[in-house]
């Protein structure tokens, strides 16, 4: 920076030089055209700037223009490692891409076969309970059908045993009540 | 079955004094006088049968019946001893075993007969039947029943001999049934 701003000064100070010459001598001589030692002197001026530039700015600018060659070229170096980077995140990820589509076309074929088992099973499980609740309904039906002709039939017998014993109330005489017991005496004789 | 094993062994007792004095009759009929006393008169049972009345109490009130029904000894003396041990509540029951503990020590048994309707001149024979099928004097105590509309039954102790017309129309109900239904 020290160095830059020295350069800069002396850049200022030698450009100013030729007017100066050319203010300290021409006065005398602008109404005959150009003169002679003044372009002389310009021009010794302008090489001598030429000289001093050359001599105190090859350095700089040499070193200002290899370190930004070197900057351009790390640039380009960086640049190109951040593509290759890049290009290999891209290949990364797109193979990761292509990976979770294979995943998610497994997931999703395993969840089917999941669901597909988990129907089948639950077919299964509603077959065997229709099986089972059409035998105990058989079975039911067939002990009610069964009690019902039972209580049929009782109630049959019940009827038959009423009436019997109403035709017996009626008919039966006193003569039937003493035959009756004497017969049962007979069997109670018989026993001794 | 405690009550019964403790009016057991009083009956055997009371049976055994009875022997003694020669008095079976008549102590079987005081035992029975002073059971019925007891059983038509709630009052009287509660008061005999309570915890809460104290002995000399139920001692009086028997000493009162005594007075008036002139109870054998041996029956008044069973009476207090009962009312000592706190087992009035066994009267009934001892009555009971000892009736048939007697019957059969005086060689009878009680039959009941069970007819439905008078059984007129077939008792005698009905007796005379019984008492030479079972060897015992039989002490006969019929029942009339309609609803067995004919025919008898006859209890003698715990058994039954049931020769009834509904006994019979029972029974060929339930054949029936159990044939119907097999």
């Amino acid at each position: 920076m020290k160095s830059s701003a020295y350069m800069s000064a002396l850049a200022w100070a030698l450009s100013c030089l030729p007017t100066n010459l050319w203010a300290a001598g021409g006065g005398a001589h602008e109404a005959h055209g150009i003169p002679s030692k003044a372009l002389i002197f310009a021009g010794i001026n302008f090489l001598i700037l030429l000289f001093i530039l050359g001599y105190f700015l090859r350095k700089p600018v040499k070193d200002f223009f290899t370190s930004r060659a070197a900057l351009i070229s790390q640039d380009l170096t960086e640049s190109r490692q951040i593509k290759e980077t890049a290009a290999q995140k891209f290949t990364e990820y797109e193979q990761r891409m292509h990976g979770i589509e294979a995943e998610m076309q497994a997931l999703v074929a395993e969840l089917k076969k999941d669901g597909q088992l988990e129907r089948d099973r639950m077919v299964a499980v509603a077959e065997e309970q229709a099986a089972s609740l059409k035998e105990t309904s058989k079975r039911i039906m067939t002990q009610e059908l069964r009690r019902a002709k039972e209580e049929l039939k009782q109630e049959a017998v019940q009827l038959a045993a009423d009436m019997a014993e109403d035709l017996l109330k009626k008919n039966i005489t006193a003569e039937d009540q003493q035959r009756i017991v004497r017969q049962y005496i007979s069997k109670v004789e018989q026993l001794s | 079955m405690k009550g019964g094993s403790v009016a057991k062994r009083y009956a055997t007792a009371l049976l055994l004094v009875a022997q003694e004095q020669n008095s079976l009759a008549t102590i079987q009929r005081d035992l029975v006088s002073i059971i019925e006393v007891t059983r038509q008169n709630a009052a009287l049972r509660q008061a005999m049968e309570s915890p809460v009345v104290a002995p000399s109490q139920k001692k009086k009130i028997i000493g009162e019946l005594q007075a008036k029904m002139q109870l054998h000894p041996a029956v008044h003396h069973l009476i207090l001893v009962l009312i000592d041990q706190d087992r009035m509540d066994s009267l009934a029951l001892l009555g009971m075993v000892f009736r048939d503990m007697a019957d059969d020590a005086l060689g009878q048994v009680r039959v009941l007969v069970r007819s439905a309707v008078p059984l007129g001149d077939q008792e005698a024979l009905l007796k005379e039947t019984l008492e030479k099928t079972l060897s015992k004097q039989v002490l006969l105590q019929t029942q009339v029943v309609p609803e067995i509309l004919g025919g008898i039954s006859i209890q003698v102790a715990d058994k039954v001999f049931d020769g009834t017309l509904k006994a019979q129309l029972e029974h060929l109900k339930q054949s029936v049934v159990k044939r119907a239904v097999a």
